[in-house]
């Protein structure tokens, strides 16, 4: 196991230095730069501001200075907001994180739920209406769906607002601001879980549909136990474990903004600002941010393939 | 001799495979949600290709005496801000975001299907290539590279009416490796089993093997995901175009008509204009995914799920 893990971190080095070659020169060939979006600017100040920043270098130095700061947990410094990228991340990301856990939570509860049920009442109107529901579910766009929601939810009916985190001009604290947030939630929250749900659901009914068929489930039966306890206890388990490796693989999405539904809510997350910085070339900012999200798929994944060697060790790699 | 023995192999083969896939067709006709998918989906396509010759708005272009007309008798779906009948670029639109969807769908399938035989096939160095290049572009994030390649592409100055290629090729550029890695899988299982190691027996060349034994067997795979990647492809360009990365306007897709929903007046006061290319794409995806559903449990029974 140990010998395992350590071949399986070693292989993560060469991966992140791939992604970082690929996040930097991919960067480096957009057109345009933050610089050269202030109209304002004389040619002189620009090729000082050039010089100030770097961006005289040659590509490929620029690369290795790049990545020698990244060594140091340095991501460089955004133009945009003229402050460290990681103040900026870290300012920014946990407006995303409670989002998406928010979401997260309600989508594997509610899926959980449901693709259990519909499992084991496969055929029944319940799972038909189901696998519809979750058909639909995978086949709306998700700025589509967050513009509905808007229109129905917050324009037409205003029951929620239509977008912002907070009321803007209210000044609330305490216990009225956390509700104002919460108000604020509401609409982004539904749209991701339901954006997620589909999928989810399905891949519960999949496994339970799966696992009841298997010789102990039979086993369970036969020697005369509720259906409860052979559904609930001896069944869902085994249906649950490689969920845990899906679970794994969801833990970048906590980080990483959605950026599409950030921008249709203008919720101040770290996805809407990346579509900000993208406007306007704020390249160390959207570098940074890039580079954090892959080293976190590529630790998630890590963690996906351990989890499952502990929960299944039939799957163990040689 | 030797060419009637091998007419006997190739006739042999082929009642083998016309009786696989008539039972596969068996099965798909008794599956009604991919039937209803697949009669969905020819609706859509007569929609788009076929429905615009019968509207009388098909030249008329711009109307400035029609501007912003709620939907009525003469037009279904109103007017937008140019007096274009909205009905009209539907179905036009129609045309660009089912063309997108399709040849993005091939261009990955292709990539990814050649890759993934390659890989899975020949082990040892070319599969360290690919899968390397595959997992480095699989640890990026998918919106973000769609976006730095349309900003990228921008720059070279593409016409708007052939903006949708553009778009092709980022998309399948995004959706390569998860296929690849998908068909290299099932190809490392199938290069085990007997019939493989029959035709290492028989001392078959490397273009035989792959070509006339290897590949049949890949094909029902290739078919389901071809199949579901289109909805997601189909999904990509709506939201590269909704945010101006994909087709641009004048030419229309779904995800550029929806587009207008940014300004307020037209989100609030005029859901006929960004409400039915939603729906359309909605509609489309659903039944794409139905087919390909349908099309999974009748070519593998075994392979249900995920």
């Amino acid at each position: 196991m140990n010998n395992y893990f350590v071949k399986r971190l070693l292989y993560l080095i060469p991966t992140l230095i791939g992604a970082s070659i690929l996040i930097f020169f991919l960067y480096s060939l957009i057109p345009g730069n933050f610089i050269d979006t202030d109209p304002n600017l004389t040619a002189e100040r620009k090729a000082e501001l050039y010089a100030l920043y770097g961006f005289d270098q040659p590509t490929i130095t620029r690369y290795f200075i790049w990545l020698g700061n990244l060594f140091q947990g340095d991501l460089g410094y955004s133009l945009q907001f003229q402050r460290p990228v990681t103040e900026v991340l870290n300012d920014y990301i946990w407006s995303s994180f409670i989002v998406a856990f928010a979401s997260l939570f309600l989508t594997w509860g509610i899926a959980l739920v449901i693709g259990v049920i519909s499992a084991t009442k496969q055929y029944s109107f319940f799972d038909s209406f189901v696998t519809i529901l979750v058909f639909g579910a995978m086949a709306i766009p998700s700025f589509f769906l967050g513009l509905i929601a808007i229109k129905f939810f917050a324009v037409d009916l205003g029951w929620f607002p239509a977008g912002g985190m907070t009321t803007s001009g209210a000044d609330y604290t305490g216990w009225a601001r956390i509700k104002d947030i919460a108000e604020h939630m509401v609409l982004p929250v539904i749209v991701l879980t339901m954006l997620g749900i589909g999928g989810l659901t399905r891949y519960f009914r999949t496994n339970m549909l799966e696992v009841v068929k298997q010789d102990f489930v039979r086993t369970a039966r036969a020697k005369g136990l509720k259906e409860k306890v052979v559904i609930y206890k001896h069944a869902l388990r085994n249906a649950l474990l490689p969920a845990i490796t899906l679970f794994a693989f969801e833990l970048p999405a906590l980080f990483s903004g959605a950026i599409i539904t950030e921008q249709i809510f203008n919720w101040p997350g770290i996805g809407a600002i990346y579509m900000q910085a993208f406007s306007v070339r704020d390249y160390p900012l959207l570098m940074g941010f890039t580079m954090f999200i892959a080293v976190l798929t590529v630790i998630s994944n890590l963690i996906a393939d351990i989890l499952y060697g502990i929960a299944d060790p039939r799957v163990r790699v040689k | 001799m030797a060419y009637s023995s091998n007419e006997m192999i190739q006739s042999g083969h082929t009642v083998q495979k016309s009786s696989l896939w008539k039972e596969v067709l068996k099965r798909f006709l008794k599956r009604k949600m991919a039937i209803a998918g697949l009669l969905i989906l020819l609706l859509v396509f007569l929609f788009s290709f076929v429905g615009p010759f019968f509207s009388p708005y098909m030249t008329a272009g711009t109307n400035s005496q029609a501007i912003h007309q709620a939907p009525n008798l003469s037009h279904w779906l109103g007017t937008d801000h140019l007096g274009r009948d909205v009905l009209t670029r539907l179905m036009l639109a129609g045309r660009i975001s089912l063309t997108v969807g399709i040849g993005a769908m091939f261009l990955a399938v292709t990539i990814g299907g050649i890759l993934g035989i390659l890989a899975g096939y020949y082990g040892g160095i070319i599969d360290q290539i690919v899968m390397r290049i595959a997992d480095i572009l699989m640890t990026l994030p998918g919106l973000p590279l769609l976006f730095i390649m349309a900003a990228i592409m921008s720059e070279w100055q593409v016409p708007a009416e052939q903006r949708l290629y553009i778009v092709m090729i980022m998309l399948s550029l995004v959706n390569w490796p998860s296929l690849a890695r998908l068909i290299r899988s099932q190809v490392l299982s199938l290069r085990e089993r007997e019939f493989m190691v029959a035709t290492e027996v028989l001392g078959l060349r490397d273009k035989r093997k792959v070509l006339n034994h290897l590949l049949p067997n890949v094909v029902p795979l290739l078919i389901v995901t071809a199949t579901l990647s289109v909805g997601g492809a189909i999904l990509s360009e709506s939201v590269l175009s909704f945010f101006g990365l994909g087709v641009v306007p004048p030419t229309a897709s779904w995800g550029n008509m929806i587009n207008t929903a940014n300004t307020l007046i037209d989100f609030t006061n005029r859901p006929w204009l960004w409400i039915p290319p939603g729906v359309a794409i909605f509609i489309t995806v659903i039944a794409v995914n139905l087919l390909g559903d349908g099309l999974r449990d009748s070519i593998d029974p075994n392979m249900k799920g995920r």
